[in-house]
C-alpha cells in the first residue's frame, strides 16, 4: 500500500523539496492503528511532533483509522529513528520500515 | 474542570477536589506500558538489534525521567493553588505535552493490562478488581486527555460559573 501523503506542489517551481526525503533509498516511519487511541489525541501528536497542520495531521490520522496504519514520512535512518522515538514517547504504534520491501 | 486562563503564561485549569483526586489517581499508575512494548520495525534485519537497544535505552531514560516528575508533581500539592471553589493548575505547553504522554501511557497501558478489548468496551464492567482498575483508569485518562487537547488546540477559556 502507497499511503504517502502527497507531496506539496508550489506554483512554478514543483515539488517542494522535502528535507526528511530519501528518493531511492531510506526509511518510511509508519504509524499502526491502536484502537484505544482517541482521533484527537493522534491528530495532536502527529502535529506536535511533525509540526503539520491540522489538515494534514487529520488525514494521516484518518489513514491510520481507516487502513490500519498510514506512511508519514520517508526519511534516513537517523531522522527515522528520531521520528519513531517521538511518536512511541507518545506511545503510538510507530515504528520504521526500509523503503521499497 | 474548566480552562480559565490560556495566553502566554500558559493553561490554567480549575479543578474540582474530586476531579484532582481523579488526575492523582490516574497519574499515579505511571508507567503502565511494559518496558519492551515499543518495537524499532515490524520487519527487522541485520543491524537492527543495535537499534533497537538504542531505542529501548532511551524509552527507558524518558520513563525513568518521566517517573520522577509524575513523583514530584504528586509529592507537591502545592502546583494546585485555591482558585474559584477549587483547585487552579497553571502549566506550560511544555508540561501539558508531557502530562498527555503520562496519561496515554496509562490508557494504552491499561488497554494492554486488559487484553486488547475492542472499543467502545463491553457494558458489562469486568468482574476483577485489577481488571475494573483499568477499565476506570482507560476512561478517566481518556477523558483527560480530550480536555487538555482542546485547550492545546485553541478552545477559549470558560467563564466561571
Amino acid at each position: 500500500m502507497a499511503a504517502r501523503s502527497q507531496p506539496e506542489v508550489l506554483p512554478g517551481i514543483g515539488v517542494k523539496p522535502d528535507p526528511t526525503a530519501a528518493p531511492e533509498h531510506g526509511y518510511l516511519v509508519i504509524c499502526w492503528d491502536d484502537p484505544v487511541n482517541l482521533m484527537d489525541y493522534v491528530t495532536h501528536v502527529f502535529q506536535a511532533v511533525f509540526g503539520w497542520k491540522k489538515t494534514k495531521a487529520e488525514t494521516h490520522m484518518l489513514e491510520v483509522h481507516t487502513r490500519g496504519r498510514s506512511v508519514l514520512i520517508q526519511a534516513d535512518l537517523e531522522k527515522a529513528e528520531f521520528y519513531v522515538h517521538q511518536l512511541q514517547k507518545y506511545q503510538l504504534h510507530a515504528t520504521l520500515e526500509r523503503a521499497g520491501r | 474542570m474548566r480552562l480559565f486562563q490560556a495566553n502566554h503564561e500558559g493553561y490554567g485549569f480549575e479543578f474540582s477536589r474530586r476531579e484532582k483526586e481523579l488526575l492523582f489517581e490516574v497519574l499515579s499508575l505511571y508507567p503502565l506500558i511494559p518496558a519492551a512494548h515499543h518495537r524499532l520495525s515490524r520487519n527487522p534485519g541485520p543491524g537492527d538489534d543495535e537499534n533497537q537497544k538504542l531505542l529501548d535505552e532511551s524509552l527507558a531514560a524518558h520513563r525513568q525521567e518521566t517517573r520522577q516528575r509524575v513523583r514530584d508533581l504528586l509529592a507537591n500539592p502545592r502546583c494546585f493553588q485555591a482558585h474559584g471553589g477549587g483547585y487552579g493548575w497553571l502549566a506550560s505547553r511544555g508540561e501539558m505535552e508531557w502530562l498527555l504522554q503520562v496519561l496515554n501511557d496509562v490508557r494504552v497501558g491499561s488497554w494492554l493490562a486488559l487484553g486488547r478489548p475492542s472499543l467502545p468496551p463491553p457494558a458489562n464492567l469486568p468482574s476483577t478488581p485489577v481488571a475494573l482498575m483499568h477499565r476506570r483508569a482507560m476512561d478517566i485518562a481518556g477523558g483527560f486527555e480530550m480536555i487538555f487537547i482542546a485547550a492545546l488546540d485553541g478552545e477559549p477559556p470558560a467563564p466561571a460559573v
